[in-house]
């Protein structure tokens, strides 16, 4: 680990360790967005935003770094699900199913995953809901802000059911019914008892921070709390539809060239 | 089946969403402690997802000529961070790419850096050598603490 990434992961560490010890939820405070006129008094994020591409790079490294000092701590049956998928991913027998098909990272993360990329993020507020579209997998995420609670027995889905409500500028989101499975961390799957509470606000006139808080009792000892920024971009919007996958999961590349 | 039979056989079924969560994939056929350079001239630019691919028809000693294929990164990474767009690369000019090459030996490899003879540079992710991508090293990361 390089000296600069160090302390970058100092900082971080120092700063997850203010704040609530639960995911704290509740207190709707100020606009709520029910209506267009109250969606004109919250905060503006318009534009497509983007993680700053050495964070990107920092967090990578972070994760394959032993003395990670912030790696979510699994519990036995968490550390035993994370080897099993490693070594499902081993066996190259098993990961180059043709069955899984050849465009496979055309597929959303889902919820936390798909925030972590370095592709654009997209907010649009509407009555009661905000609304995120992301490049990554065509990810939409919806986010309730009408104040109902959430559903008794939600379907799961790879984005969960997520209720939101503003404290002031910042926007809560609590997010369940997670499907079982999808990954908590990069080959870490979780359970289906997933909770996951995000903070996001606007910290510039150009960047957004969002803290997360990730629960999930069968696969964590303890919640998982990070923090990612993104800035906004001057860019437009990239279609990730995939179309040009040589080498699908780690396989030896078709190396037929263009005519 | 107990709930963590259930997660596990989840997981199995769930194995090629899990690689999402990582970038892309883990260029495990790449060597990425290596950097080979060639020279040679553009053949095509593939602006394309997942990932971009460059193709340069290099020239050897006999003057017998391979189209070597360099994949890099998405349209999106390479537009936003590293300065590129889709006319980035223009068919006959001349390159030079250094690149971490195929463990197979064939004719290619993950892109790191190419040069152009007017001067400009084309970087990656992979022009930082240590750059890696792909998931955590068995045992390492991920939260095994007693």
């Amino acid at each position: 680990m390089s000296k600069h990434l160090g302390s970058v992961a100092a900082v971080f560490i120092t700063a997850l360790t203010v704040g609530a010890a639960a995911p704290a939820f509740a207190q709707r405070s100020g606009p709520q967005g029910e209506s267009y006129a109250s969606i004109a008094t919250l905060p503006d994020w318009s534009g497509i935003w983007v993680r700053p591409w050495a964070e990107f790079e920092e967090e990578n490294a972070r994760r394959r770094d032993p003395a990670n000092p912030n790696p979510p701590k699994l519990t036995a049956e968490g550390i035993k699900a994370r080897d099993t998928f490693q070594i499902t991913r081993s066996t190259a027998q098993s990961v180059a199913d043709p069955a899984a098909g050849t465009c496979y990272t055309g597929q959303t993360a889902g919820v936390p995953g798909v925030m972590r990329f370095s592709f654009g993020i997209e907010f649009l507020f509407t009555p009661g809901r905000v609304t995120m579209l992301l490049e990554q997998g065509s990810t939409i995420r919806r986010i309730h802000t009408d104040g109902r609670p959430h559903t008794s027995d939600p379907e799961q889905s790879y984005v969960g059911e997520s209720i939101g409500h503003w404290e002031g500028e910042t926007l809560v989101i609590d997010t369940s019914a997670i499907e079982t499975g999808v990954p908590l961390s990069p080959g870490i799957p979780s359970s289906g008892k997933m909770r996951i509470v995000e903070r996001i606000r606007r910290v510039g006139p150009a960047r957004i921070e969002i803290e997360t808080v990730i629960e999930d009792p069968v696969m964590l000892r303890e919640p998982w709390r990070y923090r990612a920024t993104y800035e906004r971009s001057t860019f437009g919007w990239f279609d990730r539809k995939c179309g040009n996958d040589r080498d699908g999961r780690d396989q030896e590349p078709d190396l037929t060239p263009p005519k | 089946m107990n709930p963590v039979n259930r997660l596990l056989a989840a997981t199995a079924i769930l194995g090629t969403l899990s690689g999402t969560a990582w970038a892309h994939h883990s260029y495990a056929m790449f060597d990425q402690t290596q950097t080979v350079t060639v020279q040679g001239m553009v053949h095509a630019l593939e602006w394309t997802n997942p990932h971009i691919w460059v193709w340069v028809n290099v020239k050897d000693a006999k003057g017998v000529v391979t189209t070597y294929g360099f994949e890099s990164n998405a349209p999106s990474e390479l537009t936003r961070f590293f300065g590129w767009d889709k006319r980035s690369l223009t068919a006959g000019e001349a390159v030079t790419v250094d690149f971490a090459p195929l463990k197979s030996g064939r004719a290619g490899g993950a892109l790191r850096t190419i040069r152009l003879a007017d001067g400009r540079v084309l970087r990656t992710p992979r022009s930082n050598p240590e750059y890696q991508t792909g998931p955590p090293t068995a045992g390492a990361p991920g939260g095994v603490q007693k």
